[in-house]
């Protein structure tokens, strides 16, 4: 709500010319990630331990389908927090905080796929080259989608992940990926068909 | 069992929320942030040592240079550094001979030359008395 003088001079200038004068700019109200954000940004360790039981999970889960290991995706995780502590006095609240805190998580992955990338590949046999899915109960679809999902381009991935995993409409990750939003679901239809016709061929 | 497109869809979406393997997240809240904190508080305590102790080491520096070019240009430091060869032997020193030059020099100065090379200096005991025996050059 804009706020009016009420300047007994200002209240008889009223009566004659509809004058108004904001005094404060209207502001969103601030969610309970942004609030977390400040806290973490001034040095709160209670807030940012807050933050952390708050994002871990999805973040984890993000690195988790995007690089197929349990060590290294917990490891990517405790990176990514390092980040924000230090990027959060940064943060502009013109986005959503997950859509900065996922494009954090995006550009710490595709650093850590480039590292891959230029690292010799070690000379394994092919029976060996299954993605390691950690010590949970790994059904063979679990097998095929994992592998299917490894040779997908990395946009896809994203895509599909923000939309499957994280729940996000294609607007948002459109706005995230800087992409448009028909470019978003073509990748995501593109991604299922590709795991879907894996999954086929093995039934 | 052969599956509909809508089983694939249902499988698929499972997957990729990984619920399950959610659960096995070892990471506990508290002691990340404290990490993260003790990391940013090192890090804090390196930026303050580098930025006051730098400074200090150049203004050092500059201070040493400066002061040794002012002390070079002083007429009177300049006499010193003239001085200075003069009270240096010219001679090499008996610092610079090893032990063995010393002796050997110690005795062909002596005058009981004869004497000592008929000394069996496998005795250490008749090698002290010879050299008792020695006048000092």
């Amino acid at each position: 709500m804009s706020r009016v003088l009420t300047h007994p001079i200002m209240s008889t200038l009223q009566k004659s010319i509809p004058l108004y004068i904001n005094i404060e700019q209207e502001t969103p109200p601030l969610d309970k990630d942004h609030q977390m954000l400040i806290q973490v940004a001034k040095g709160d360790e209670h807030a940012l331990a807050e933050f952390i039981g708050v994002w871990k999970k999805p973040i984890f889960a993000f690195f988790l389908r995007s690089i197929f290991n349990n060590a290294d995706a917990e490891d990517l995780t405790q990176t990514f927090f390092y980040r924000i502590f230090r990027a959060a006095g940064s943060y502009q609240p013109r986005a959503k905080v997950s859509t900065w805190l996922f494009t954090i998580a995006r550009n710490l992955l595709i650093d850590e796929l480039k590292k891959r990338s230029r690292k010799p590949k070690e000379t394994v046999l092919p029976e060996w080259d299954i993605p390691d899915l950690g010590n949970s109960n790994i059904s063979e679809w679990n097998e095929i989608l994992a592998i299917e999902l490894k040779k997908l381009p990395e946009n896809h991935r994203t895509a599909l992940l923000l939309r499957v995993q994280q729940e996000w409409s294609y607007r948002e990750i459109a706005e995230m990926m800087n992409v448009s939003e028909a470019n978003v679901k073509t990748w995501i239809y593109r991604a299922r068909v590709s795991l879907k016709e894996a999954m086929k061929l093995q039934s | 069992m052969k599956k509909t497109p809508n089983l694939y869809d249902q499988e698929i979406d499972s997957f990729l929320k990984c619920e399950k393997e959610i659960d096995s997240l070892r990471i506990d809240d508290e002691q990340l942030a404290g990490q993260i904190h003790l990391g940013k508080n090192t890090a804090k305590l390196k930026t303050k040592f580098l930025r006051f102790f730098v400074p200090m080491a150049a203004c050092f520096a500059v201070l040493y240079f400066s002061f040794s070019d002012s002390f070079e240009r002083n007429p009177e430091a300049k006499q010193i550094l003239a001085f200075e060869p003069l009270i240096q032997p010219s001679s090499p020193s008996s610092q610079d001979l090893g032990g063995l030059d010393v002796f050997e020099n110690w005795v062909f100065m002596s005058e009981d030359l004869p004497h000592i090379t008929a000394v069996n200096y496998d005795s250490s005991y008749e090698l002290l008395l010879t050299l008792e025996s020695l006048t000092l050059p």
